[in-house]
């Protein structure tokens, strides 16, 4: 068990890291073969940070598509799911992550997630309406919530195309 | 044109640790107890000092049957010279913590 978790630990890692910082992990994970379980599981651990960490800046670019596709999930998970328990794992576990890539902004970080999931409810309260997958179709008012969730995070994502790459 | 390594105090644990044995290829493991580096610091920085040339990285085989082959860094010769100049002991610079 502790080896698949960090197979997958190492796997997300390298997912999240930019292309031409993946060569670390290949070696980090090549350690980790040589250490016992307890100490493995933490080697694989300390990549995840450290990616996301690169991954968020290497280029203005990503970091704004990141953050408008991690605030996407959030709303739609919260959204589309009247048991909120996912939601705020999901929640948590993402802004820890974050917090533990930049720990100097992990303020911001618990902010920005906090009025994510604020701004969820209160658009399900607003609205009245909590769609399900077993709705279909669905009605003009839970397209127009599809349309206002998507008036958050495309344009945050666009206006991050747009902005220069920073120099490596 | 590469810039200059950033001389954090991880980084000058790192060199040191490095600079005590200059001409042994050393694991990752060892050097992140050795400097008190978890293992997501300790990598990033040998790769960007293997970029900077300062390091020089190869796949040593495994030590016994069925354990896999290991990375392994030492010093190149630019590399020493850096670490003669600006490194600090690896115990004195940063609190000791599992790796």
């Amino acid at each position: 068990m502790t080896k698949r978790i960090a197979s997958l630990l190492f796997a997300a890692a390298r997912a999240i890291a930019p292309r031409g910082e993946r060569k670390w992990i290949d070696a980090m994970r090549a350690e980790a073969g040589a250490l016992d379980d307890g100490a493995k599981l933490v080697w694989a651990a300390g990549g995840l940070p450290a990616s996301v960490r690169l991954r968020l800046a290497d280029k203005t670019t990503e970091f704004a598509t990141l953050a408008a596709g991690l605030a996407l999930v959030i709303i739609l998970l919260d959204w589309i799911n009247p048991d909120p328990d996912g939601t705020i794992v999901a929640l948590s576990g993402s802004s820890a992550l974050l917090a533990a890539a930049f720990p100097a902004r992990r303020i911001g970080i618990g902010f920005g997630f906090g009025l994510c999931l604020f701004a969820t409810h209160a658009l399900g309260e607003l609205t009245g309406v909590r769609p399900s997958y077993h709705e279909v179709p669905l009605t003009v008012r839970e397209l127009l919530e599809v349309a206002a969730v998507l008036a958050l995070t495309v344009p945050a994502a666009l206006l991050g195309a747009r902005l220069p790459r920073q120099a490596s | 044109m590469p810039r200059q390594p950033n001389m954090s105090s991880q980084t000058r644990a790192l060199l040191g640790a490095l600079l005590a044995a200059p001409e042994v290829w050393r694991h990752g493991f060892p050097l992140a107890r050795e400097t008190g580096l978890a293992s997501g610091t300790l990598y990033p920085l040998l790769a960007r000092l293997e970029s900077q040339e300062f390091l020089e990285a190869r796949w040593l085989p495994p030590e016994a049957p069925g354990r896999p082959a290991r990375h392994a860094y030492r010093l190149t010769a630019k590399g020493r010279a850096l670490a003669r100049e600006r490194a600090a002991p690896a115990t004195a610079a940063l609190k000791a913590r599992p790796a």
